[in-house]
């Protein structure tokens, strides 16, 4: 079992969807995204328009953050690179050996630092809380608390245009390995050797 | 060369240690840098500069600096042919300032920690295949080991001496190797991927411990000839200025992306701090030790050159991340010509980082200051 997923960038319309999706999923705290959707201008005047891609952790199987990872808070879990919090130091070499910028510093106690100034936390974001640990490194987890219930990351239910999918790369049948092969999908930097499990087709 | 330096005078006693005002300042000092560091671990809202795009800064390059230290004073203490006899207390002190630089570059990382209290996850609970974590038993080895030779000197236990002597030498060495080695490996940080940083963290701590121990033997012992030290000094800033030149060269002629951030270093925003480690942290010692004016002062300014270089070097890594967000993308297997890297602000430390790694060097002069005081009656 390794999961992966197919952006579509033909089909996203970066609505950012995907970014408010993962935040309410997840309950990140403050400027903390999992999520991002980059953005660039491209053509000229009268022929300008804006062009979108999605990106996050490429969830690589051959990840530069577990390998530099001093205390082995990063790990593989069915082809998903995944953080424990409780082993994190705080260190950050990951968000260095990161060659897609896809791992963040968490500066916030999401229990002090609200929102809303004045406002309590919701009972949501209270529970969502204890997977924050202020001083450690967080990342997109693929939703993984939702995939062991055979749900699919947030930002995939809630593409609007259907854009992302989700499924096992071991699974010749599966939607996901079939559309990488009609798409002739390609991850992002190959050239970087990480083998990402995030694949990508159109233009950006 | 060695005509020139040759006719240097030896050293000179003067008093070093300045009596107590000095060790209660540097005292004061700690303290503030811990009531920061206090301030940073609360939570103090704009305690800390580092973000996603530059993670590591000011703490890092404190920590490159005084491991610099540590590896050169370190690797020269262990070398006993330099020395008046094996008791010598010049290398006593050079051996007590590698010691005490090698726990305070560890001390310098704990700040940057997030989690600090983890901590003992990087002896306890490691991650056998990660370089940053053979930087860390490295220097944790080579601490035990200065212990070890510290004893063997001290106690005159001259079969311990020698066996640790050699391992300490090859220890040292390794260190800034496997600091190289964690830069390097830093896949999203264009900046810092260069086998060069083997060759370029070896001469700084040549240039660290040279420099160190020419200062510890012009104040601790009068008889010590300087001149085999000074010979060391000038031949290791100038391989670090040829270094430099090879480096430049190579940025400016090569036109591709992998040479961009060192473009940027010599001639972006940070280029006049670069420059000015070159010509006042490398190429003046050289011609004062060389006309013999202001000789004296030319480790120091060596030393500056080190710390200097150590700052830029971080400059280097952060000015253009891979694939960051939202200034820019790098994803050339689907997009042509998108900008590719792209130059971000520079990290500027706050008054508390300052403060903190001021305390960090103010214990490190402290402790020094402390332990030349029991060094002095084995001169």
């Amino acid at each position: 079992m390794r999961y992966g997923m197919f952006i579509d960038l033909d089909r996203c319309a970066g609505c950012t969807a995907c970014i408010v999706a993962c935040k309410q999923e997840n309950g990140t705290p403050g400027t903390l995204h999992y999520s991002r959707v980059l953005v660039r201008e491209v053509g000229e005047y009268p022929n300008a328009s804006l062009a979108v891609i999605p990106t996050g952790c490429m969830h690589c199987e051959n990840a530069p953050c577990v390998q530099v990872c001093p205390v082995g808070a990063s790990y593989y879990e069915n082809g998903m690179v995944l953080v424990d919090q409780e082993r994190c130091i705080g260190c950050r070499a990951c968000v260095n050996a990161c060659p897609f910028g896809a791992r963040t510093y968490n500066h916030y106690d999401p229990l002090k630092q609200l929102y809303y100034e004045g406002q309590e936390p919701t009972p949501f974001e209270q529970a969502k809380a204890a997977q924050h640990l202020k001083g450690t490194v967080e990342k997109c987890t693929f939703c993984v608390h939702r995939v062991k219930e055979g749900l699919l990351p947030a930002c995939v239910l809630t593409c609007v245009a259907q854009a992302r999918v989700f499924g096992d790369l071991d699974d010749p049948d599966s939607e996901l390995v079939k559309i990488i092969r009609e798409r002739n999908a390609r991850p992002l930097n190959p050239e970087a050797g990480t083998v990402p499990h995030v694949f990508y087709a159109g233009s950006f | 060369m060695t005509d020139r330096t040759s006719v240097l005078p030896t050293a000179n006693r003067t008093s070093p240690l300045g009596g107590m005002a000095v060790p209660l300042l540097l005292g004061l000092m700690t303290l503030v840098g811990i009531y920061s560091w206090a301030r940073i671990l609360g939570g103090a809202p704009g305690s800390v500069s580092f973000s996603d795009h530059a993670p590591w800064g000011l703490f890092i390059a404190l920590f490159l600096l005084l491991e610099s230290l540590a590896a050169g004073a370190l690797f020269l203490a262990a070398i006993p042919g330099i020395w008046n006899g094996r008791r010598d207390s010049t290398r006593l002190a050079t051996l007590l300032v590698g010691l005490v630089a090698g726990l305070c570059a560890g001390l310098a990382i704990l700040p940057d920690l997030g989690a600090p209290l983890q901590a003992w996850r990087l002896l306890f609970s490691p991650n056998a295949g990660s370089p940053m974590l053979l930087d860390v038993w490295l220097l944790a080895l080579n601490l035990l080991l200065g212990l070890l030779l510290w004893w063997a000197i001290a106690a005159g236990r001259d079969e311990v001496m020698g066996g640790a002597s050699w391992l300490q030498a090859v220890a040292a060495l390794a260190l800034p190797v496997g600091t190289a080695w964690l830069f390097s490996s830093m896949l999203g940080r264009p900046g810092w991927g260069s086998a060069l940083l083997v060759p370029e963290f070896l001469i700084q701590a040549a240039i660290g411990g040279v420099s160190v121990a020419i200062l510890l033997g012009l104040r601790v012992r009068a008889s010590l000839d300087l001149r085999p030290l000074n010979q060391a000094m000038v031949a290791a800033l100038l391989a670090q200025i040829l270094l430099v030149v090879g480096q430049a060269g190579f940025a400016l002629y090569r036109n591709g992306p992998e040479t961009i951030p060192y473009r940027a270093l010599l001639v972006g925003s940070n280029g006049l701090l670069f420059w000015a480690a070159v010509l006042f942290g490398m190429a003046l010692p050289v011609a004062m030790v060389w006309t013999r004016r202001g000789h004296t002062q030319a480790p120091w300014l060596a030393l500056a050159g080190v710390a200097l270089s150590k700052y830029q070097f971080m400059v280097l890594g952060n000015q253009y991340p891979m694939l960051t967000w939202p200034e820019s993308t790098f994803a050339s297997s689907l997009v042509a010509g998108s900008g590719g890297y792209r130059m971000l602000p520079s990290l500027l430390p706050t008054w508390e980082e300052w403060a903190v790694a001021l305390g960090v060097l103010a214990l490190f002069g402290l402790l020094v200051n402390l332990g030349l005081r029991r060094v002095r009656p084995l001169d």
